[in-house]
């Protein structure tokens, strides 16, 4: 073995690394070479130096900050798992407040579902519509489905009128016939809110839409006397104006549970509601069975200075 | 417990089987860091690594050993630290100790001679250029493996066997200079 090859093992020989043969000639050599043992014994030396450093109690104690540290800042979840945590509650948030908004899912022909919201002591519930129920009918004939308690009363909401004056009178019968009509949307935004289709969130437009243009088929119809959808085939009446949308709620009988005025462009803004006490009817002599029977009137929202209210 | 163990439980939230990893490796880690950024930031340095070490430790997959995990943090938290300082002005040293307080003459002279010769093995490493320092540090005091050091540092174990052999031998030159080789 040569001095260069020594020095080339020497790490490894003061490691212990060197197999039984490769020590036993390295040795041979440094038997013979004062070089080569004196650098070995250097080299040795100075790995126990360092060793015993390491050994030394020269380190400071951990302090106590850090372990401060570590109780303080507890470990975050790692952004994979915080995902699926925020996502699994935003699921379970988004499913009970659509289990408040629509308690049962409604049927693939549903014109309307959605939710509104009241002014402060605007909400009255109304009579036998409100939480519970859910929305289904056929284009802009709607139909109330009650809760099974209120099975044997169903309610439909009829789009009443629609115009720029408030000349509204709500005991007569519906009189408009084949209007055009130019925000199905805002038509059925009124229809939800005079049904009372959730109010505990805001409903604004851009949630709306999904929601209320899916059984729509036109952006342009017409609604007959009887609130049945047809093609438009009317001149569009309000033109560009600002008008109100005028939403009644009966029963099954016809009788006027509740009318609902709102803004064509705001339709979660409901100008002005009433509900209409039923009395029981008068003889068939002093009013007509046609007619909605209202003893009492009650304009629950104070007009929002956009001109007038219903008769 | 074994280290495996603790690790894992560590990984899963339990703070006590963490400070004991943290107290099997402390010293260790100090060494790294005070090899990098000198003993006044040693502290600071290991601190920072251990409590990023902590956060991080749910994402360590095992595919090296815990050691050779955290002191690739001590590393970058080093060098890191080290960018910062080199942005700030330099203040002058503190000159005053408290070490020795209540100690008799004998102790002190003891201590200073020993402290005497381990400042001065400490002093010729840290000259040692830092590709040739890493490598000593990591085998001699913290330990590591040739093939871990080679992980670690990204190079060949061969690499790493060469540059700890080149640095015994500068290493020796060095003291020698200074009048302290063993």
């Amino acid at each position: 073995m040569t001095c260069r090859q020594v020095r080339r093992q020497l790490l490894a020989w003061v490691e212990g690394e060197l197999d039984e043969s490769q020590w036993l000639s390295l040795v041979q050599h440094m038997e013979v070479c004062e070089l080569c043992r004196a650098e070995a014994q250097r080299w040795q030396r100075l790995v126990a130096v360092l060793r015993a450093i390491a050994q030394s109690d020269g380190i400071p104690p951990v302090p106590n900050r850090l372990w401060h540290r570590l109780r303080t800042h507890r470990r975050r979840l790692p952004a994979a798992v915080s995902l699926f945590v925020t996502a699994c509650v935003a699921f379970f948030l988004g499913w009970g407040v659509r289990g408040i908004a629509m308690p049962f899912v409604p049927p693939q022909n549903a014109a309307v579902a959605g939710r509104g919201t009241r002014d402060e002591g605007r909400e009255k519930a109304g009579g036998q519509v409100g939480k519970g129920m859910g929305v289904q009918g056929l284009g802009l004939s709607l139909c109330v489905v009650p809760s099974p308690s209120q099975r044997s009363t169903p309610l439909r909401v009829r789009p009443v009128t629609f115009a720029g004056a408030n000349n509204f009178d709500r005991s007569s019968s519906p009189s408009f016939s084949h209007w055009r009509f130019d925000n199905p949307l805002a038509l059925s935004g009124a229809a939800a809110m005079a049904l009372g289709v959730g109010h505990k969130r805001p409903l604004c437009l851009p949630s709306l839409h999904p929601c209320f243009a899916a059984d729509l088929p036109t952006d342009e119809f017409a609604l007959d006397s009887a609130g049945a959808m047809g093609q438009g085939v009317d001149a569009h009446q309000v033109a560009d104006e600002p008008y109100r949308i005028f939403v009644q709620v009966t029963d099954a009988q016809g009788q006027v549970v509740r009318t609902v005025s709102v803004n064509k462009s705001e339709p979660s803004h409901v100008v002005a509601e009433w509900h209409e006490i039923r009395q029981a009817k008068k003889p068939q002599t002093e009013v007509s069975d046609d007619a909605p029977v209202l003893a009492a009137v009650h304009d629950a929202v104070p007009d929002r200075g956009d001109g007038g209210g219903a008769r | 417990m074994d280290e495996r163990e603790l690790v894992r439980r560590a990984k899963g939230g339990d703070e006590v089987a963490f400070e004991a990893l943290v107290r099997r490796y402390w010293a260790k880690a100090y060494r790294l860091a005070e090899s990098l950024v000198g003993s006044a930031d040693a502290e600071d340095v290991v601190v920072e690594a251990f409590a990023q070490a902590w956060q991080a430790l749910p994402r360590f997959r095992e595919q090296a050993s815990f050691g050779t995990w955290l002191f690739r943090i001590v590393l970058n938290q080093a060098r890191q630290w080290r960018r910062k300082q080199a942005n700030l002005p330099v203040e002058p040293l503190e000159t005053e100790s408290e070490e020795g307080e209540g100690l008799s003459l004998r102790d002190i002279e003891a201590l200073a001679c020993e402290q005497d010769w381990r400042r001065r093995v400490q002093q010729a490493v840290q000259q040692l250029p830092e590709h040739l320092r890493l490598p000593l540090v990591l085998r001699f005091w913290d330990e590591l493996s040739y093939p871990e050091i080679a992980e670690l540092l990204g190079i060949k174990e061969s690499t790493a066997r060469m540059r700890v052999a080149s640095a015994l031998k500068q290493l020796a030159i060095l003291l020698a200079k200074m009048g302290a080789l063993p």
